[in-house]
């Protein structure tokens, strides 16, 4: 009989106390749990800090009762950035966390919160401009004038009116 | 919260993020982001048409991205879909439906002189043609 809570340390030291089965939303912690048994020890998660940690934990409890995801990807053309409504609230953070929570769900492997994520920095994205966006997300602009023109030729056809 | 065992902390808050190029610091984590491929490629993927053909002038690596990955193209439509779900319809390009199609009707098809205006059956999606005889074509009832 396995334990019904597990025991994880964030990469700054803090023990985090948390159910198994909401654990198990992350792919990568269940496979490790196969891998490893039972374990009365506290499982480093060396990448991911206690504030972050706490947030995606908060999210896996949440959603614990979701099925899980089929890994079928969705048709690339049909395609919604609607998210519920908790999911808004939940992302409602600053940027450097929203960023932080998307590399944890990645690491962590959690479908669902990598989803919400990216979902929420496409909808930051939609509408600006290409200088509005680097200004947004502070990207270098290492395109020469001449090659960002060649660009803007290319997709006048669209951009234009 | 508890206090945590930590020496000083990597993150600097608070300090003005575009200093981050010039000096040689760790990324940022929203750079961490859009440099790994994966999920820049889900980012890109949850744009519009318009908003990933706008993305290509960010910098090199989303203009690469975009460029490159089979997904993203087929999303802009360069690229035909492998298979489509058997319950759905093939689907039009929005983008040129939006842009180019019923403008191109209305200036290229739509310039002929006429006395009256044929009953197109209910549809007014179907620009009067600029040849009589192509309209005719276009009109009769097998036509696709």
């Amino acid at each position: 009989m396995s334990a019904t809570t597990l025991r994880f340390q964030s990469s700054d030291g803090v023990v985090i106390t948390i159910d198994r089965d909401v654990a198990q939303r992350s792919v990568l912690i269940k496979n490790l749990l196969e891998d490893l048994g039972d374990t009365t020890e506290a499982i480093p998660i060396p990448n991911v800090n206690e504030a972050v940690l706490r947030k995606v934990i908060e999210w896996c409890e949440h959603h614990k009762g979701d099925p899980p995801s089929t890994g079928d990807d969705d048709d690339s053309r049909r395609k919604t950035t609607d998210i519920d409504e908790w999911d808004q609230k939940f992302m409602q953070v600053d940027q450097e966390m929203l960023f932080e929570i998307i590399l944890a769900a990645n690491y962590l492997d959690i479908k669902g919160l990598l989803d919400v994520g990216c979902k929420t920095v496409a909808n930051m994205i939609k509408g600006k401009s290409p200088e509005e966006i680097r200004k947004t997300f502070n990207i270098q602009n290492d395109f020469t004038p001449e090659e960002e023109d060649q660009i803007r030729r290319e997709n006048e056809w669209a951009e234009d009116r | 919260m508890s206090d945590s065992p930590d020496g000083p902390s990597i993150r600097e808050e608070g300090r003005p993020q575009c200093s981050q190029d010039e000096e040689n610091s760790l990324p940022s984590h929203a750079s961490t982001v859009f440099h790994t491929p994966e999920i820049l490629k889900m980012i890109l993927l949850d744009l519009d048409m318009l908003t990933l053909l706008i993305s290509r002038r960010v910098c090199h690596t989303w203009n690469e991205m975009i460029k490159s990955s089979l997904r993203i193209q087929q999303a802009l439509f360069y690229i035909p879909l492998e298979s489509k779900p058997p319950d759905q319809q093939a689907m039009k390009n929005p983008l040129v439906v939006d842009k180019i199609w019923f403008d191109f009707l209305r200036k290229e098809l739509d310039s002929r002189f006429r006395v009256f205006v044929p009953l197109c059956r209910g549809n007014c999606q179907i620009p009067r043609i600029a040849s009589e005889k192509r309209e005719k074509a276009y009109m009769r009832a097998e036509a696709s």
